[in-house]
């Protein structure tokens, strides 16, 4: 029995591989000619939903309007890390919203609004909002602000934690806002889509990467 | 503990019933057993930091059993779990259930993991890898689907072994949830039906096929079907091989949005190397079957991770582990290794053992 366990777990393997191989040839969507809605934002590639007044500069994006990233996030209960460095006038707002819908609604959003030198800022999901603001208190929003958002989808409801851009060793001790801590303003739903993006009122985004979460349960 | 009699109806009927109700043990009047286990996980040299350089308690477990009463069996059983840092302790189950009161079935009341698939209604200490393979971390979490509700399982005297579970729990909440949960729209509800035959060279064959269902609050629907296949040939206490898979299609459709459909599997073959040590390998594969683009192009993706390991078991009650995990993603013409770290594990039960599953 023991030549044919070997056996098998060859065979195993050996299938797996040939599997892995025959997965090739797709399509390679970087090579097509972007239209004029597409456009780059820091590394990401992004997609226009409304155009009026939002445009990218080089790698930038700056006006109002909203933003798709081409790319979906893979799973609808997935977990994923945005992290986003902009610029908003006063009264401007910036949105993140993660496993939202291709218009990106449905998603869960955090929304940080303008108001003098503060950060008022607002979870949705679920089609609730919660005011969070005072968990952003120490950003200056006269000034470039950067954030690292987790959204935790596969978690009921989502789990989103909040830092400081360039932030270490993100953890919940050190987040800004988590809304599985009391206090803090607690999500009240899942996003129901793949999609993620950006809607803006007078912000010019400098910088928007995904990830991986940076958080992950023991 | 775990010995099979030689019987082929005997196994035919322990193997069923244990599928279904792995922790329940039938009625001796012996009083309250207990049995510890106690699951130690270590994780180095992961690329990504996940998971983190550390060795930890990742789980211990208390099981209380006994029969209630000449009808009743009762099980109650505690377990803590790392949670920020801290031994968290919560019931894992706690159900009062008979195995005499209707003919030919087996039911319990109470709080279980729900007897739905193969690792799921297994005890992660059990499991014959660390880790649960991705599709099971998708579609149940990193342990599995525990709740509260009423699980019943009937094993007819039929001239094939076919044993089907049903059951229906609360569905407040489904896998990984911090909170009280929320009423759900449909409850969690869920059947197996499982063969057993026996394989010339002294092994048996057990096939499950699944299904499992659920609306959330936010109305939701979730569907899963599932197939598993265990096998094992045995030459005295030895295992020369064993084989364990599973196949899970998963269908989630969130009201007023397009439906995600996602397929992945598992596949575990291992072989007896040396006495008292197995090596296997790990094969998995994940994909989401719907994935499209902001254009509306179909984004072909697959993750897949490959799992050696190497398992040391002195007695059936310790166990020694080392396995190293690659993990590898491919969406549309790009791949790459997304992560890969080394995890050794050791696990030990103190005192008795419920009887184990096929």
């Amino acid at each position: 029995m023991r030549p044919l366990s070997t056996a098998l777990i060859l065979l195993m393997a050996s299938s797996s591989a040939a599997f892995l191989t025959s997965c090739g040839g797709d399509d390679d969507s970087s090579s097509e000619t972007p239209s004029s809605k597409e456009g780059k934002v820091g590394a990401v590639d992004f997609l226009l939903l409304s155009d009026s007044g939002l445009a990218f500069s080089g790698t930038t994006l700056a006006g109002s309007g909203s933003a798709i990233a081409k790319n979906p996030l893979g799973e609808v209960k997935d977990d994923t890390n945005l992290a986003v460095t902009f610029t908003v006038e006063e009264g401007g707002s910036v949105s993140m919203r993660a496993f939202a819908s291709k218009t990106l609604e449905d998603g869960v959003a955090l929304t940080l609004s303008r108001k003098g030198t503060k950060l008022s800022a607002a979870l949705s999901a679920g089609g609730k909002s919660v005011d969070i603001s005072k968990t952003f208190a120490a950003l200056d929003a006269s000034k470039e602000v950067s954030v690292l958002v987790d959204v935790h989808n596969g978690e009921t409801p989502a789990h989103v934690l909040a830092w400081k851009g360039g932030t270490a060793s993100p953890s919940e001790q050190n987040a800004l806002f988590n809304s599985e801590k009391a206090g803090d303003g607690e999500s009240a739903g899942n996003g129901k889509g793949t999609f993620w993006g950006l809607v803006l009122s007078k912000a010019v985004v400098t910088s928007a990467a995904v990830s991986d979460a940076k958080f992950e349960h023991e | 503990m775990s010995e099979r009699k030689s019987r082929p109806a005997l196994v035919a009927f322990l193997v069923a019933g244990a599928c279904c109700f792995p922790c329940i043990v039938y009625a001796d009047n012996g009083g309250v057993q207990t049995s510890i286990s106690v699951d130690i996980v270590g994780n180095a040299f992961a690329r990504n930091e996940d998971p983190a350089t550390k060795l930890s308690v990742r789980e211990a477990e208390v099981f209380f059993f006994a029969p209630i009463d000449p009808t009743f069996d009762g099980v109650l059983g505690i377990a803590a779990h790392q949670e920020g840092g801290a031994a968290l302790f919560e019931i894992h189950e706690a159900t009062i259930g008979s195995t005499k009161l209707i003919p030919w079935s087996r039911f319990r009341v109470g709080q279980f993991f729900l007897g739905v698939g193969k690792l799921n209604s297994t005890h992660r200490h059990d499991w014959p890898f660390t880790s649960a393979p991705r599709v099971h971390q998708e579609f149940f979490g990193e342990e599995g689907v525990d709740d509260t509700g009423l699980e019943y399982s009937i094993l007819p005297p039929l001239p094939i072994s076919l044993d089907l579970t049903v059951g229906i729990t609360n569905g407040w909440k489904y896998g990984h949830v911090h909170n009280a949960g929320e009423k759900p729209k449909a409850p969690t509800h869920y059947a197996r039906l499982v063969n057993f035959v026996e394989l010339p060279g002294d092994g048996g064959l057990q096939t499950g096929f699944n299904y499992l269902g659920r609306t959330d609050a936010q109305r939701t629907q979730m569907s899963l079907a599932g197939l598993d296949v265990t096998a094992k040939w045995r030459e005295g206490k030895a295992v020369p091989f064993f084989f364990q898979g599973e196949l899970w299609h998963r269908t989630l459709k969130p009201k007023g949005v397009d439906a995600t459909k996602s397929l992945g599997f598992y596949a575990f073959p291992e072989g007896n190397v040396l006495e008292g040590v197995d090596l296997g390998l790990r094969y998995d594969g994940y994909t989401v079957l719907t994935l499209e683009d902001a254009l509306g192009r179909k984004v072909k993706n697959y993750a897949e991770s490959y799992a050696p390991t190497l398992t040391w078991k002195p007695s059936e009650f310790s166990k020694f582990r080392i396995s190293y995990q690659w993990d590898v993603e491919r969406t549309n013409s790009k791949r790459g290794v997304t992560n890969a770290f080394l995890q050794a594990q050791t696990t030990f039960i103190l005192g008795a053992h419920p009887a184990h599953d096929f």
